[in-house]
């Protein structure tokens, strides 16, 4: 049965006037008043499905939401600061221009800016993979999504306005950074692959190789921090302001790549190098080819298994450096086509364990890679150990979850597990992801009670979250102490300590949570954990037994936070506090009953307000 | 134009996220200041505005999306891209009119990228939309949770097999209330455009529901 009355769309438009298109069936004729339309739907079968479809659809997605919770309001404020700190660096050291591209305020403003965005952009990127197609170079594949409005991210910074760009060029363009391998504590870095960035900061203990543009690729060691500081055609330019970068460049004619990094702008001419950043100034290494050095006021040419010091002396390029140049020439390149996400991880964990994808060394273990679809095969070795082989399919814009353990010799084991989590490019799901996948036996499985003083931040909150989940509060609380302990004015330290009280509060240690957010309040917390830490500290008071103090602290909230979403809950239990003394508590019903009609203490006020006028 | 959101309409859990009545202008005023503070770079400003808005655009997410665990991320990308557009913001439209325009693109840009191609009904009733008890009303007997959540799944595996842009046209209008002209400010379109898609949302869902109902009569 086909659902087309022309009153059924009139009504279902909100219309006036039914206007259908021609191919309306049967109903009253167009252009009947809403009387009319009324008296027609009465009678109208397909009216009567039609709308009971959309009243359907209506009530059920209307009736059925829970609010945000207090933890992930507190997680993703915390995530924010952390990110617009990160992003407040960078435009500090000229690395970013706050984006425009987007902002949607005053008149004309209505247009659908993103599709259009990616539109152009989605031209260029198809441009630049038929260009390096053609040209044979390069990993167009990943280039060939840039532009694609990437997602933000703890530690990804995406595309806005860029930096001075020649005029008519595709802004998002800008973002030529995308992620396509990590190694190491990387887990909450995983939603970064496959999308395009303009800028990105390493954590320690994590490496990540990065397409830029469609002819060169780096690897990042962490600490570091990456920024697209220009592109202009072909030609870009970045700022490396810490950390080590191992890079290899395919010249092309017009194309360059430039990398400023503290104290020196290099100019890479096509070649295999490195530039390790740090407040000292720049070291640059070439292994193959050569590249340019603008320092110190005067430019050098830097050959090949040479390296020019942060003084400008020319040094022999160092052993360790020439070995990490190879395995980063060495590795694959970020994946054509349709690709989807291996993740790996297992035991033992030594430094010694090498990953193979096909006979192309990925890394070490644990470790995240794009890969393209189809099957694929992925051998673990180590040392004195019998290797292991470990056979997937992977999909596109899936994760294929692998774990692997290592026999001391002879035997081997294999274990794949499909996952059916989205990949990160198919969904910004970093929390589904490490929830089933590798990510959360590294993050969860590295130990939640035993502190890694390497952790950043970030890591060490999802530690503590996972420690929560499983219930561990005893390691849960080790880590969050932990965490305030290693970054006290990080943002989520803030977050940490509000937890905690929370975890004392649900543990019933009333005293224990009343002295957490006595320390909360002396950080001057974000507005958003200021107001859940009220709450708490009034809820501490209730379950403690302290009415009066209670009643004051949530009087006292609700005038603070007049739009708190536990304006609601405060109001019922004023109410509740208020139950022997009708005086009191009525105007406190009548107040519930008018502002929440459909709260969960609406039937109670009802009950008791009818009790006290009696 | 300034945007109206449908207060009535969505009930209390707009009421919840924003004052309402009389202190509706005062909203207003007070996130236009705030806006406009935030856009010069006041970071307790935005935290502010952060604080008054997250429940609105989660629930906003959650009907656009469903209750998918990549809402945590979206939410927050929602807040990144309000704070850098926020120095454009001239305080012509409503801030929640601003936000309103972003939390839309945010969704429609996670559901055309994550759209299922030719997901057949067994995979999609299989659940693959995940954490609907969530949803579901906390405290109801299993019975009825069990209920709610078939319907919902129902509901939105019938969704997830609509483009991205008629389903959210579609929610706008059925789900959140907004009129024709609303949405075609919200989405950047003209209003018969996004009537065109309204129709066609409607009649495929209608066919979806009906066709899901007839596998399951016996």
């Amino acid at each position: 049965m086909t659902l087309r009355c022309p009153e059924l769309e009139a009504e279902l438009l909100g219309l006036d006037d039914a206007s259908s298109d021609s191919d309306a069936g049967a109903g009253a004729g167009a252009g009947a008043g809403a009387s009319l339309r009324a008296a027609h739907q009465a009678t109208c079968a397909v009216c009567q499905r039609g709308l009971a479809v959309s009243a359907h659809v209506r009530d059920t997605l209307q009736g059925a939401e829970t609010p945000l919770d207090d933890v992930t309001r507190a997680r993703v404020s915390g995530r924010l600061a952390a990110l617009l700190d990160a992003e407040a660096d960078a435009e500090g050291a000229g690395l970013t221009v706050r984006a425009r591209g987007r902002a949607f305020g005053g008149r004309g403003g209505g247009r659908w800016l993103w599709p259009a965005l990616v539109g152009t952009a989605a031209i260029a990127a198809a441009a630049a993979a038929w260009v390096a197609r053609e040209r044979g170079a390069g990993s167009p594949a990943v280039s060939a999504r840039a532009g694609g409005p990437a997602t933000g991210t703890a530690t990804g910074t995406t595309p806005g306005t860029p930096a001075p760009v020649a005029s008519g060029a595709p802004v998002v363009a800008s973002a030529v950074l995308t992620p396509y391998y990590l190694a190491g504590d990387g887990a909450a870095l995983v939603d970064l692959l496959g999308r395009p960035q303009i800028a990105l900061a390493v954590p320690p203990n994590v490496r990540m190789r990065v397409a830029v543009g469609s002819r060169a690729r780096v690897t990042l060691i962490g600490p570091a921090r990456l920024a697209v500081e220009q592109v202009t055609g072909q030609r870009i330019r970045l700022a490396l302001t810490t950390g080590t970068l191992l890079g290899d460049y395919a010249h092309s004619a017009g194309g360059s790549l430039e990398i400023r990094s503290p104290g020196a702008l290099t100019t890479i001419v096509g070649t295999l190098f490195a530039v390790e950043a740090s407040a000292g100034g720049s070291r640059v290494s070439v292994a193959h080819g050569r590249v340019s050095v603008l320092a110190h006021g005067r430019t050098s040419e830097v050959a090949e298994q040479r390296t020019l010091e942060p003084d400008g002396a020319a040094a022999e390029l160092a052993r360790s450096v020439a070995s990490a140049l190879a395995e980063h020439e060495a590795s694959p390149p970020a994946p054509r086509g349709e690709w989807g996400t291996i993740a790996l991880s297992g035991a033992p964990a030594l430094p010694s364990i090498a990953v193979f994808l096909g006979e192309r060394q990925l890394g070490e273990a644990p470790l995240w890679a794009l890969a393209p679809v189809g099957d694929a095969t992925v051998e673990v070795r180590a040392p004195g150990r019998a290797a292991v082989a470990l056979h997937t399919t992977v999909r596109a814009r899936q994760a294929s979850t692998l774990a692997f353990a290592l026999p001391d010799s002879g035997a081997t084991a294999t274990a794949t597990s499909p996952s059916p989590t989205l990949g990160p490019a198919a969904s910004p799901a970093p929390a589904a992801a490490s929830a089933t996948g590798a990510g959360a036996a590294v993050a969860a499985g590295g130990g939640s009670s035993s502190p890694r003083d390497e952790d950043p931040a970030e890591t060490t909150y999802a530690r503590a979250e996972a420690a929560m989940r499983e219930g561990d509060l005893i390691a849960a609380r080790a880590t969050l102490l932990e965490l305030i302990r290693r970054f006290p004015r990080d943002p989520l330290a803030a977050a940490a300590r509000y937890d905690l009280a929370r975890l004392a509060f649900r543990a019933g240690d009333h005293s224990e949570a009343a002295r957490q957010l006595d320390a909360l309040g002396s950080t001057r917390p974000s507005a958003t954990i200021a107001e859940m830490a009220s709450y708490l500290r009034c809820r501490v008071a209730l379950q403690a037994g302290h009415s009066a103090d209670a009643t004051r602290c949530l009087t006292s909230f609700r005038s603070d936070h007049p739009s708190s979403p536990h304006d609601a809950e405060a109001l019922a239990l004023l109410a509740e506090l208020a139950r022997a003394d009708c005086d009191h508590a009525r105007p406190l019903l009548v107040e519930y009953l008018e502002r929440y009609p459909s709260g969960p203490f609406a039937s109670e006020a009802i009950r008791r307000e009818a009790r006290c006028a009696n | 134009m300034t945007l109206t959101l449908p207060w009535t309409d969505l009930g209390h859990s707009l009421v919840r996220a924003l004052p309402s009545g009389d202190d509706r202008a005062a909203a207003r005023d007070v996130d236009q200041r705030l806006a406009a503070r935030a856009g010069a770079g006041d970071r307790r400003a935005f935290d502010e505005l952060y604080r008054r808005h997250a429940d609105w655009v989660y629930r906003r997410l959650t009907r656009l999306i469903g209750p998918r665990p990549e809402r945590e991320d979206l939410m927050q990308h929602v807040f990144l891209e309000a704070y850098r557009a926020l120095p454009g913001f001239r305080g012509e439209a409503a801030f929640s009119t601003f936000l309103y325009r972003i939390v839309v693109n945010v969704a429609y840009d996670h559901l055309r990228r994550r759209r299922p191609q030719q997901v057949s009904w067994d995979e999609l009733e299989g659940g693959e939309l995940g954490e609907l008890g969530e949803l579901c009303a906390p405290g109801a007997s299993p019975e009825v949770a069990a209920r709610e959540r078939q319907q919902l799944e129902r509901v939105l595996s019938c969704l997830n097999r609509i483009k991205p842009k008629k389903r959210i046209a579609f929610v706008l209008r059925v789900v959140e209330g907004l009129s024709l002209e609303e949405i075609a400010e919200v989405v950047g379109a003209n209003a018969p455009a996004v009537g065109q898609r309204i129709k066609h949302a409607h009649r495929e869902v209608c066919a979806m529901l009906e066709r899901l109902t007839r596998r399951e009569t016996p």
